[in-house]
């Protein structure tokens, strides 16, 4: 019965604290109008039926003399001429305030705290912390490498980003704001862990939904905290080191990560510990060897192996609901990258860079018809793997027909994309073999190969030469209706 | 069938009308127009006639989802004013249209980025109450950011 509504429309002012005095509770979902509304304390010791409200403004120290008493399920309209006459930015919520904010640079938007009283923690309440400082980084870049003064400074340089990301947070922690956006960006070395591992563990506690650690250029790799998933049993110390359950980031939807090393078992416990993820990226981990998903269960649409992950020797992905893939990784040197794909039937995008050999992404192919279904578009940039690191090793197989094995049509293939052409055997057959099964292709975009590189001993390419090459080796054969463009 | 119309009502009393299937992109009347079917006329009475005109010329717009950030940016782009474009954002926060409101926002961002502080004060009216000791206090609490 203690539970009343009450409905409160203010129409002209904004207010920071209601302070409810008597036996009623206010929900918020109901048609209340009560934007700008900072804080609500209700006092349910004064038990009568009817009620006060009293209603505090901006500086959230002195009410405004407005007290109305409120009996049950009452609508209150409060419009007091007085009122009336605050200043424009009196009467902007809030949200508007932080959400200005939020579109700052964060110590741009912290400077903001010296512009009056009601901004002094105004920025505390932005949910977007990006903790980049382009300044600091540029400072870095300037000194040479591995010099005694680039050790002085990045020692300097890291404690001072660790003590301003530490000082942040700090006034985060009594907020009871989410955060959603929170990203590290810095060149951070182990040195850092202990603070990584809380700075993770503090946006986490916020529920955030978009966490990224960007290392860059940074040399000393750091590990993800991977044991942050792991529940330990407090009361029995002697079995701490065994987890008995994992801690699952319930509301985090993206994950990225420069420069940050992940092995494969910690890639299956991010999977695993974070059932909404949906956009995975990871970039540059030196440890990741054969990751595999298997994606049943999993809310995953983007996943991305960007930059030099350079152990990577195969990717196997199953059964996932993955819409985009986007593979980017170096094969150590001589062993180039496998690609499993099996079951996914709802990719429809694939971009692969600076991987595989030709003979995998050739097996790659069998089964694109038969387990990507909805594969709309394809982008390849490959480097000719006889060019890099494979002549070194073994001789170059020039009687194969890498194409040959290649049967079923892609029904559904309508734009493809080929980086990089030269205008060798390979970038022609392969052209020919997309123009021969993609019987839906629409569309068939040649980027010539735009650098200047001699091969074959004698013959010396250049983005001229690779647009010519690919001039006469496909216009002839292109079919009618398939637009051919030539960059 | 006809198209149903809604009528909203600004801060001056004037009247604006608008077909239903676009109203309902603001949350706020879309959760209106649940309750109690929303017949007679929407009374907005924070919302100028001004930027109520402008919010109804917004909902209006007739784009391609995958056109519509362009469009939502240019429309911003276009109302390059502060005083507007805060007004606007307020508007679109109390009917809850969020990508009208993000865009304004960002646009205020974009044009007070590059403003001392004296210049945010005059733009957004903000007037310095703070006392020197105040001042102090905060210089050393956020001594990172100066």
């Amino acid at each position: 019965m203690g539970e009343n509504i009450v409905c409160v429309v203010i129409p002209q002012i904004q207010f920071q604290r209601l302070d409810i005095f008597g036996n009623c509770k206010l929900n918020p979902s109901s048609d209340c109008t009560l934007s700008g509304l900072v804080e609500i304390k209700t006092n349910p010791k004064v038990d009568n039926v009817v009620g006060a409200l009293v209603v505090f403004t901006n500086d959230g120290v002195n009410p405004i003399d407005v007290t109305v008493p409120l009996c049950r399920t009452q609508v209150v309209a409060l419009v007091d001429d007085d009122l009336q006459d605050l200043d424009q930015l009196s009467r902007l919520s809030d949200d508007i305030l932080v959400s200005i904010l939020s579109y700052l640079p964060l110590k741009d938007a912290a400077v903001t705290s010296k512009l009056s009283r009601r901004w002094r923690y105004l920025w505390c309440q932005m949910v977007r912390l990006d903790f980049e400082d382009k300044e600091r980084s540029a400072k870095l870049r300037t000194e040479s490498l591995y010099s005694n003064e680039y050790n002085n400074l990045c020692f300097a340089e890291r404690n001072s980003y660790i003590d301003w990301v530490n000082c942040v947070i700090s006034k985060y922690h009594q907020s009871p704001n989410n955060i959603v956006h929170f990203r590290i960006c810095f060149n951070l070395d182990k040195t850092a862990k202990g603070a990584m591992t809380r700075w993770i563990k503090f946006a986490v506690s916020k529920n955030v939904q978009t966490l990224e650690l960007d290392l860059s250029d940074n040399d000393a790799n750091y590990v993800f905290p991977h044991k942050i998933f792991d529940r330990r049993r407090s009361k029995q110390p002697s079995s701490s080191s065994v987890p008995t359950s994992t801690v699952e980031i319930k509301f985090l939807k993206a994950l990225v990560l420069k420069q940050v090393d992940v092995n494969d078992e910690c890639l299956n416990k991010i999977l695993s510990n974070c059932p909404v993820l949906e956009h995975l990226s990871i970039r540059e981990a030196t440890k990741l060897v054969k990751p595999k998903i298997n994606g049943k269960g999993l809310a995953l649409k983007n996943l991305e192996f960007g930059g030099s992950c350079s152990r990577v020797q195969s990717i196997e992905i199953r059964d996932s609901n993955i819409g985009s893939l986007n593979c980017g990784v170096f094969g150590s040197r001589g062993s180039p990258v496998t690609l499993r794909l099996d079951n996914l039937q709802k990719l429809e995008k694939i971009c692969i860079s600076k991987c595989c050999s030709w003979e995998k992404i050739n097996h790659m192919f069998c089964g694109v018809s038969c387990c990507i279904p909805r594969l709309q578009l394809l982008e390849l940039q490959l480097y000719h793997p006889e060019l890099h690191w494979c002549s070194y090793t073994e001789p170059l197989d020039r009687n194969r027909n890498a194409w040959q094995v290649v049967k079923q049509p892609h029904q559904h293939l309508e734009v493809v994309e080929i980086c990089n052409y030269y205008g060798l055997e390979n970038d022609h057959e392969l052209a020919m073999n997309l123009i021969m099964n993609a019987v839906a292709l629409k569309k068939l975009v040649i980027q010539p190969f735009n650098g200047i590189r001699a091969f074959e001993s004698d013959k010396v390419m250049d983005e001229n030469g690779a647009r010519q090459n690919a001039k006469q080796q496909l216009e002839p054969i292109i079919p009618v209706g398939v637009e051919l463009v030539i960059l | 069938m006809s198209k149903k119309t809604l009528t909203l009502m600004s801060k001056d009393k004037q009247l604006f009308n608008i077909e239903e299937h676009l109203a309902v992109q603001s949350v706020t009347i879309r959760n209106m127009v649940k309750e109690d079917g929303a017949s007679s006329v929407i009374p907005l009475p924070r919302v100028d006639s001004e930027t109520l005109a402008l919010v109804i010329e917004y909902l209006n717009r007739q784009q391609a989802p995958e056109e519509d950030e362009d469009y939502v940016k240019k429309f911003v782009d276009e109302r390059g004013e502060i005083p507007t474009l805060l007004e606007l954002a307020q508007a679109a926060l109390d009917l809850d249209i969020k990508k009208l409101m993000d865009a304004a926002c960002m646009k205020v961002a974009d044009l007070i980025k590059d403003f001392t502080l004296e210049e945010v004060r005059e733009a957004l009216r903000i007037e310095n109450d703070r006392t020197p000791e105040e001042e102090k206090a905060i210089r050393d609490e956020f001594q990172w950011a100066f």
